[in-house]
């Protein structure tokens, strides 16, 4: 386990990083995924997909409840009308990516930031990749097909400005 | 598509973990892995439907199949109750009936014992029996047959009648009288003429009435004698045509219940087997395919009825289900 750790901590971190656009929440839901992995460890079969493959759905499950827990927490504070108490984190992927570059993601929906992240920057074939999404291969390519547009759209856009 | 730059940038610049960040991790992964799952789970439950569907489809045709082969038989006959003794009939001794007698006695050539006759006193035996032969050759036959032994132990047919109405169908009925003491013997061969579907046996104790008739004709006749010894006047006469009357009635009725317990009265019935019947007695295959069925059809029958019960709440949890989903697809299109 502590060298499955070791080999794709960065990975699962990377895909964090660009799914919840929070390095700080990234790192901590990655200690939740590495937890929910030792927990879970007896249910991983090599046979049904790779480690890494088995960690991002892990990671993704865990961004998912912190997503549910977060808007359940939104839905409370606008009822108690406390909005402009929140603190509010300016979006970050990683150091030395160009501001267009960093705008073009931010402005990218969650889904679609995370279908890059697992096929441009992870590098995971479109099988694994649907499979980690819960989704078919081909609404994955539609859906990476979309982002890349969009992202590539909004660079240019940026840069011409 | 992303321009090689865009791509490669993405690529160099991706998020590395902190020193930080790995200690923690390690130190999360060097802890001691649980003996058990601390939760209930279900892993891999679509695993176990592409099980569990089929072995309970296969338990269900298999028991619905066990349970065909095993009440469908080996010979087509379900096993019928053993003859039972009914109580008094309104006659003086008894009867007895036996609605049903296994065919196994027929098959086996095993004599049908009927009540015998009491050889010391006078008794009117009445026999009542109803067959099923096997077609309307069997039902000739055995008609030709009942007739012919009935003459051959010193008794007479006093009735018969015999019907085809039907193609294939048939009945007959014969009434014969035949010496009391070849009562049995008569039972006994018109029971192996087909399958015993009732039988019938009434005993009439007349022993007391016919001692009771002769001794109310020795005392008509005493009179009578008494009478004719003195010399018959005019007044007398029609006295003596009376009793004279009333001696003859007697006589011929004593005459004809002591003829009647010499001779027993057997009826008999014989019918060919209902069409539906023939249908019902095809192979064992056929009956055990129709158990099956039946068997098949009760079970959708259960099934039906727990999805009609568990439908709503099954139709709930799904809806459950589609819109967790959709909220979460919804978290995962924001920004």
């Amino acid at each position: 386990m502590a060298a499955i750790a070791e080999q794709h901590l960065d990975d699962v971190l990377a895909y964090l990083v660009y799914l919840t656009a929070d390095h700080t929440l990234a790192e901590d839901l990655t200690v939740d995924t590495f937890e929910r992995a030792l927990r879970r460890w007896r249910r991983f079969d090599p046979r049904r997909g790779s480690a890494r493959a088995w960690l991002c759905q892990l990671a993704r499950s865990a961004a998912l409840d912190h997503f549910r827990s977060e808007a359940r927490r939104l839905r409370r504070e606008d009822r108690y009308a406390v909005r402009e108490l929140r603190e509010v984190h300016p979006p970050s992927f990683g150091e030395g990516l160009s501001p267009e570059l960093e705008h073009g993601l931010a402005e990218l929906s969650r889904a679609e930031r995370e279908v890059v992240a697992l096929r441009v920057v992870l590098e995971l074939d479109g099988e694994t990749t649907a499979k980690v999404l819960g989704i078919s291969q081909s609404a994955c390519s539609t859906r990476l097909s979309r982002a890349l547009q969009k992202l590539e759209g909004m660079v240019s856009a940026d840069a011409v400005a | 598509m992303l321009s090689p730059e865009v791509v490669a940038e993405l690529r160099v610049t991706r998020p590395v973990a902190s020193p930080d960040l790995r200690e923690r991790v390690l130190e999360v992964a060097a802890r001691e892995r649980p003996a058990r799952e601390p939760h209930f789970s279900l892993p891999q439950w679509r695993r176990l439907a592409f099980v569990a569907v089929p072995v309970a489809v296969s338990v269900a045709v298999g028991g619905a199949l066990i349970h065909g082969l095993a009440s469908s038989g080996t010979n087509g006959q379900k096993a019928a109750p053993a003859p039972t003794l009914a109580g008094s009939n309104g006659t003086a001794v008894g009867a007895i009936r036996a609605p049903k007698v296994p065919r196994a006695l027929q098959l086996d050539k095993q004599p049908y014992s009927a009540v015998a006759p009491s050889s010391t006193r006078l008794q009117q035996y009445g026999a009542f029996l109803s067959l099923q032969v096997k077609d309307l050759g069997a039902l000739s036959d055995a008609t030709k047959r009942a007739m012919r032994f009935a003459r051959d132990v010193g008794g007479y047919v006093a009735y018969v009648r015999y019907s085809s109405p039907n193609r294939g169908q048939g009945s007959a009925s014969l009434i014969v009288r035949v010496p009391v003491d070849r009562v049995q013997d008569v039972i006994e061969e018109y029971s192996n003429l087909g399958t015993i579907l009732s039988q019938k046996i009434n005993i009439v104790d007349v022993t007391k009435a016919v001692e009771e008739q002769a001794r109310e004709i020795a005392r008509l006749k005493a009179k009578i004698a008494k009478i004719e010894a003195g010399g018959v006047t005019v007044q007398e006469r029609y006295r003596l045509a009376e009793l004279q009357a009333r001696l003859d009635y007697l006589t011929k009725h004593r005459a004809a219940t002591v003829r009647r317990a010499q001779f027993a009265r057997v009826a008999l019935e014989l019918a060919t087997k209902p069409k539906h019947r023939t249908a019902a007695s095809t192979g064992r295959f056929d009956r055990t395919m129709s158990d099956a069925g039946g068997v098949l059809l009760r079970e959708a029958e259960i099934l039906l009825y727990a999805l009609i019960v568990a439908g709503p709440l099954l139709l709930l949890g799904g809806a459950i289900i589609a819109a967790g989903r959709f909220r979460d697809r919804r978290l995962f299109e924001r920004t």
